[in-house]
């Protein structure tokens, strides 16, 4: 017997075209205006001046759909960058002793994010901040305000080194989404945090032990956030303590903007990417224009308010 | 309710648009990408005008990034302007570590990239230097201060972060002159951030602590400022307590003359500093590489005996 389907309504085309056909607006136009913005160097570019987003895009992605929100991903990036390079300045240049540190302390980051939330009930937004500015002042204190360099070459070649014509950065982007994806979109894990998400009291009714999914989501971020601050240090081959701020607030922003709700139970790893590009179009296509930096964030959060409004479009 | 969706993508695409410049340029003109990390430090300010003014007299235009105390982004910034094939990058490394893919980078694409008031760590990577050798500032400083006290007595010395290179040459140079004269002892020596705050916050400590100290060396004239207002506010009359400072800021100047209570400022003459920037630039372009690779800034003290002497244009 088969079922008949249904055609999809005039909401459900918006939720789904909304993000696209703005990012292919943002191309024409773009492609248009500026005579170096259409081509394979640039595009290289973005994809490498993304990457770092990306990556941490896809753990905050699980964050948000559980419900909660990590806002100590720009800590997490630098502090994992320094202790990935003092491990390795420690251990004569072992570049995999330097890589599990960094990991590590990532993950680390996420685990007490995660237990903060759930054993002192203390919300996310606030536990993470104060992990943020934790993080920040370690990073600091660690490094006296120093970046650490001297970081051996083959590990700057992870992030640097091309591979079939694009840098390595690209790939590791490229994998951390497809791993996320299966992560969530294909593991009893992944619908478990949907169920979180969308109604934490129905989930623990329906025998979902809610705080493991919520410390595991926090962990997963805290995983990328490691992951991004050991490729950035590879990609500049130092580790700055003040590295990553602006992801603190992008990441969440590349989330949203893709079409994720921000309150949970709802979204996908594709819509992060597709919120990453646009964030990474935006700004290299108005730096190729010479638009100021500064202009540049006013155009991102412009964009953010205006695609975190269209949410009210799509829920009614 | 299908307008609403569609006014949403035009309304974001107009004011992407609007927020960039339309038109195309001149393209006669040489172009110079200028990538400095921060678009507040008066030093940074005065060097703009510098060098636009400098940049109309010899044909050439210029475009501004500013990326803030991000390496990457200063890396991306500077992978954008050879994307957009400028001639030749005057930059402000915010790093002289994590910059040097992107300097490596720029010089593979054959385009010329000066350093500006701060400089990598090896002069090999950067095709040219304008500035000076921090240390000098430390020696120069110091130096005064040891002569007007006699050569010997305690000092305080409060100076910045210490990653950030401007710093760490000029305690070099500090350091130095001290080894000369063994009569002086250092009381404390202390370091914060680099607002008047913080010079005001660490001039309290030591003056709490070493009320007999004859003199507080400043590494910028913030911190200077900082420590003119803690003595006032112990009622310490100027001159009892040698300052010395460095920048060479208009109000701080004023000070030494009317006795304010600062005695010394190394004036860096930005605004003739970004002239020099923009010379050594558009001499390149025209094929006269300078015959040192540091191009040295121009530099003037400013003492109490000086400072009703030195005209405007001497200073800046």
């Amino acid at each position: 017997m088969k079922l008949a389907r249904t055609s999809r309504t005039t909401a459900e085309w918006i939720d789904i075209g909304f993000v696209p056909v703005i990012l292919l607006v943002l191309v024409v136009a773009l492609a248009v205006l500026s005579p170096y913005f259409f081509s394979p160097r640039n595009f290289t570019e973005i994809l490498l001046q993304a990457a770092i987003l990306g990556i941490v895009s896809v753990g905050t992605t699980f964050v948000i759909i559980g419900g909660d929100l990590d806002l100590s991903i720009g800590a997490n990036v630098a502090l994992s960058g320094v202790v990935c390079g003092l491990a390795m300045n420690a251990s004569h240049n072992n570049i995999p002793i330097g890589i599990a540190a960094g990991l590590g302390c990532g993950v680390l980051i996420g685990a007490i994010n995660g237990l903060i939330s759930t054993r002192l009930h203390v919300p996310a937004f606030v536990a993470t901040l104060g992990m943020l500015v934790i993080g920040q002042g370690i990073a600091l204190t660690l490094t006296n305000g120093a970046s650490i360099s001297n970081l051996p070459d083959a590990f700057g070649a992870l992030a640097n080194g091309k591979v079939l014509g694009l840098p390595g950065l690209v790939w590791w982007m490229f994998l951390t989404f497809i791993a996320g994806y299966l992560l969530l979109h294909r593991t009893v894990y992944g619908i478990r945090t949907f169920a979180v998400g969308g109604n934490r009291e129905a989930a623990r009714l329906a025998g979902i032990r809610v705080d493991t999914v919520r410390v595991a989501n926090f962990v997963v971020s805290g995983l990328t956030g490691g992951i991004g601050g050991v490729l950035l240090a590879a990609r500049v081959q130092a580790a700055q303590p003040t590295g990553g701020e602006i992801f603190t607030l992008y990441a969440t922003a590349a989330v949203i903007l893709g079409g994720t709700s921000l309150y949970g139970g709802r979204g996908s790893i594709l819509r992060t990417l597709l919120g990453v590009a646009l964030i990474a179009l935006l700004e290299n296509g108005l730096e190729l224009l010479g638009v100021p930096y500064s202009n540049q964030q006013i155009a991102v959060g412009v964009v953010f308010i205006i695609a975190a409004s269209s949410e009210l479009i799509r829920r009614r | 309710m299908k307008l609403k969706p569609l006014a949403l993508i035009a309304a974001v695409a107009v004011l992407t648009l609007s927020i960039a410049p339309l038109g195309a340029t001149a393209q006669s003109k040489k172009r110079v990408g200028v990538a400095f990390y921060s678009q507040t430090i008066p030093l940074y300010v005065e060097m703009r005008k510098g060098m636009e003014a400098e940049a109309a007299k010899r044909g050439l235009e210029l475009e501004f990034q500013y990326s803030g105390p991000d390496a990457q982004q200063q890396s991306n910034q500077i992978a954008n302007f050879v994307t957009k094939k400028v001639d030749l990058i005057l930059c402000s490394p915010f790093d002289q570590n994590a910059l040097l893919n992107a300097y490596k980078a720029t010089r593979a694409a054959g385009i010329p990239i000066i350093s500006v008031a701060n400089s990598l760590a090896s002069a090999a990577d950067e095709d040219a230097y304008v500035g000076s050798d921090w240390s000098k500032f430390g020696t120069l400083e110091m130096t005064a201060v040891a002569k007007a006290i006699g050569g010997k007595g305690t000092v305080g010395i409060i100076e910045g972060p210490p990653a950030i290179s401007f710093i760490h040459g000029w305690d070099q140079g500090v350091q130095a002159v001290l080894a000369k004269y063994p009569g002086i002892t250092v009381a404390a020596k202390l370091n914060g951030g680099l607002t008047i705050e913080a010079g005001l916050t660490a001039a309290s400590n030591i003056l709490t602590a070493h009320p007999d100290v004859k003199a507080i060396v400043a590494a910028t004239d913030e911190l200077a400022e900082g420590t003119a207002q803690a003595l006032k506010e112990r009622g310490i009359a100027p001159g009892k307590v040698f300052v010395a400072g460095w920048d060479g800021y208009p109000q701080v100047i004023e000070m030494i003359k009317n006795g304010g209570g600062i005695d010394y400022t190394i004036s860096n003459r930005g605004y003739t500093w970004g002239v020099l920037a923009v010379d050594t630039a558009a001499n390149w372009l025209a094929g006269k590489k300078p015959k040192t690779h540091t191009v040295e800034n121009p530099t003037v003290e400013v003492t109490r005996q000086n400072a009703a002497k030195l005209t405007a244009a001497e200073v800046r």
